[in-house]
């Protein structure tokens, strides 16, 4: 690789912070989903506080905690983050021009941050000229810190307010699923087909009795394979 | 404060299937060229996820759930606010339980 060196500068790092603050607002409430569901589900605010701050992913978080049972669904939950997370597996790829200079912890503590916002922000960067890679980091430590607020937050109200099971509250974790398909939604010659096989197969699983992952998985690679497929057949 | 054993390990089995998707695919990704149908069905995945979660969580709702539902999508479709769609479908769940 050719070019002006890659550098990993405090000045980066709090450039990405900066950059970072705006997306709180947005990521701000889906914290406070996940802090009030972690609560209703049984889980500790040590517990709680502990899952947002090793797996940071907040899909992956309210998607497992809907699965949640006791005793913790230990391979269900695994299961299920993997399903979720795996696309951020391509996302480091991306931003090799950056990482392929990073060695160690550098490397892989950024790795550790990685999430949708923060490649957003780092691979627009990154096309604007960006030679920093620790704005990478800036971003995603930022958005961590506000993460562990947001959920912090949602669970100590959660536990305040007890609500019954059946509370209208606890639609917000359906409807944070049904804001994030509007945004994902790239039109309907692209998405429409994949999007309703993967609604029938995830409906058939789980009329059929079938238990959580289940309905999810197969629905989500069904609809995904589909639409892959139709992708490669248009050229 | 407790931290019990099985929800320890669940939260460990979690957070190392994220690092591996996170830190593993790039590793992954830099050493072999992956097929062009991997990548291509790694981008159509999040829909579909989604989707596939939604679809029994609403069934199970019925009616309403889909009434607030649909409140969601156009609340975030308009206002481009995830708090304001939570309300929204939040709003809709809750009217829907005063009058049944």
């Amino acid at each position: 690789m050719s070019g002006p060196a890659v550098t990993f500068t405090r000045a980066g790092l709090l450039r990405g912070a900066r950059q970072a603050a705006p997306l709180v607002i947005g990521t701000f409430p889906f914290g406070l989903v996940v802090g009030v569901i972690s609560d209703a589900k049984g889980l500790s605010l040590l517990e709680t506080l502990l899952m947002s701050a090793l797996v940071f992913a907040g899909s992956s978080q309210l998607l497992a905690l809907e699965l949640w049972t006791e005793p913790a669904p230990i391979a269900a939950a695994t299961l299920a983050a993997f399903v979720v997370n795996i696309r951020l597996a391509p996302m480091g790829a991306a931003l090799a021009p950056w990482l392929d200079r990073l060695r160690g912890v550098r490397l892989w503590g950024s790795l550790a941050t990685l999430v949708d916002h923060s490649y957003a922000l780092s691979a627009a960067d990154q096309r604007r000229g960006g030679r920093d890679a620790a704005f990478l980091l800036g971003v995603g430590v930022a958005l961590w810190t506000f993460w562990m607020i947001a959920v912090g937050v949602g669970h100590v109200f959660g536990s305040a307010v007890r609500l019954p099971p059946g509370h209208p509250l606890y639609f917000a974790a359906t409807a944070t699923f049904c804001a994030i398909l509007v945004p994902i939604w790239q039109g309907v010659r692209r998405d429409m087909l994949p999007w309703t096989l993967a609604g029938i197969v995830a409906l058939l699983a789980w009329g059929a009795g079938l238990g959580p992952p289940w309905p999810l998985l197969a629905g989500a690679l069904c609809g995904a394979a589909l639409g892959a497929w139709l992708e490669l057949r248009r050229g | 404060m407790t931290l019990r054993l099985d929800v320890l390990l669940a939260i460990l089995g979690m957070a190392a299937a994220t690092y591996l998707c996170r830190a593993g695919g790039y590793a992954l990704f830099r050493a072999l060229r992956p097929p062009r149908v991997v990548e291509v069905a790694l981008q159509h995945l999040p829909g579909p996820i989604f989707v596939a979660y939604v679809a029994p969580a609403l069934a199970a709702q019925g009616l309403k759930g889909l009434v607030a539902a649909l409140a969601v999508v156009v609340a975030q479709a308009v206002s481009r606010n995830l708090a304001v769609a939570i309300a929204a479908g939040v709003a809709v769940m809750w009217a829907a339980g005063m009058v049944v």
